[in-house]
């Protein structure tokens, strides 16, 4: 009975075994569509068909010239001291995509602020005054609706279809109110972390997850 | 009637077996194809850790609210949601996953379409994920072979370690 036991035990781990392979080879099913290849690489975004989360994302130490003031309609020097990156933006795919931004401040800098914008949007070749045309109002709030959304899980997109390629535009500056008295201290703002990312979802409402 | 451990470990070994067998035989010859969900846009009907299995149908056999599974251009990956629309004219239909907020965004060829839902078995499809998870075929194979081994240990040598120390105590 004893080695009765044994070679079935041996036959039955081989044919468990056996199992759990056809359980591996199961593919899974997933709710959009799929990466088709994702090149991000330097300052270009490339993409295929879509999964749900396809990022572009670089990381970099942006040094800033000074600090400015978005809202304040007498600061006539905030296009000179932005800092614009520009991504090149490829849809190699089949079907239309939404692309987003975000930008995250990954060090200790203070009063990093965005703008996501293209060149067609730019009004008598200004971003202060682009911000001014798109924004409610001139205030952070107005700012951080038009970046992530009112429920911060939107925000700003540019949907680029199948085949077509643009230069998305990301301008990041320091709001003067939160370096004040480092300023004041005669210090002036080291480089800041800065990751930027662009994140592609099929071009529908409820597609983006930040 | 005194029940040995290593009696009840055979058995359950063996019903496991058992089960599995008839779980995957019937699958195969039903001609019946698995896909483990890993997303939620069919929630309710389908969710994540279920397994959804599909079977062939012809296009003119679908009908407006099937679930249909549909391989991707690369025909590696695949999505399965549910009809909504049939041009019989152009052989397309469009689908959507039911907790989607809209239609997906292109027409889908008949000739993609995998299979119309047959069944769905919960949380079997964890299963799969786990066993997929981040690891390359060949490195499986010899997660399989010391899942063998390990199984056979425990059938096998842990029922007479236990034994063995049972004696051991008796005999203090």
């Amino acid at each position: 009975m004893s080695s009765f036991r044994s070679i079935m035990s041996v036959i039955m781990a081989f044919v468990l075994v056996l199992c759990a392979g056809y359980f591996q080879k199961i593919p899974t099913t997933s709710a959009w569509f799929y990466d088709s290849g994702v090149i991000d690489s330097g300052d270009s975004f490339v993409f295929g068909d879509l999964s749900v989360d396809t990022f572009f994302n670089s990381k970099s130490e942006i040094t800033f010239d000074g600090a400015t003031k978005f809202a304040d309609p007498d600061e006539l020097l905030f296009d000179e001291v932005i800092n614009v990156n520009e991504i090149l933006v490829n849809n190699s795919g089949t079907i239309p995509a939404r692309i987003y931004a975000d930008v995250k401040n990954t060090g200790n800098g203070k009063g990093l602020r965005w703008f996501f914008y293209d060149d067609t949007m730019l009004v008598d070749g200004s971003v202060k005054k682009t911000i001014a045309s798109v924004l409610p109002e001139m205030t952070d709030k107005a700012l951080y609706e038009y970046d992530f959304g009112a429920d911060s899980n939107g925000g700003k997109y540019f949907v680029i279809n199948p085949g077509e390629i643009m230069t998305l535009k990301i301008a990041t500056w320091i709001e003067y109110d939160f370096v004040k008295e480092e300023l004041e201290k005669g210090g002036v703002p080291d480089g800041y972390d800065v990751e930027i990312s662009l994140i592609a979802t099929q071009d529908v409402d409820g597609a983006l997850e930040r | 009637m005194k029940i040995k451990f290593k009696n009840v470990l055979f058995n359950v070994f063996a019903i496991i077996t058992v089960l599995a067998v008839a779980f995957i035989g019937f699958n195969l010859i039903s001609g019946a194809k698995g896909y483990a969900v890993t997303s939620p846009s069919m929630k309710d009907t389908l969710n994540v850790g279920d397994i959804v299995f599909v079977r062939d149908v012809s296009f003119e056999d679908l009908q407006v609210g099937d679930v249909v599974t549909v391989a991707a251009s690369d025909e590696k990956s695949f999505f399965t949601h549910r009809i909504v629309g049939i041009d019989k004219d152009k052989k397309t239909i469009t689908t959507r996953g039911d907790a989607n907020g809209a239609d997906d965004p292109m027409p889908t060829d008949a000739e993609r379409i995998v299979g119309r839902m047959w069944y769905s078995v919960p949380l079997l499809g964890y299963l799969t994920m786990v066993l997929n998870f981040s690891m390359s075929h060949d490195k499986w194979l010899i997660v399989h072979v010391m899942i063998a081994v390990v199984l056979v240990l425990v059938n096998i040598v842990l029922p007479k370690i236990l034994k063995k120390k049972k004696r051991g105590d008796s005999d203090e």
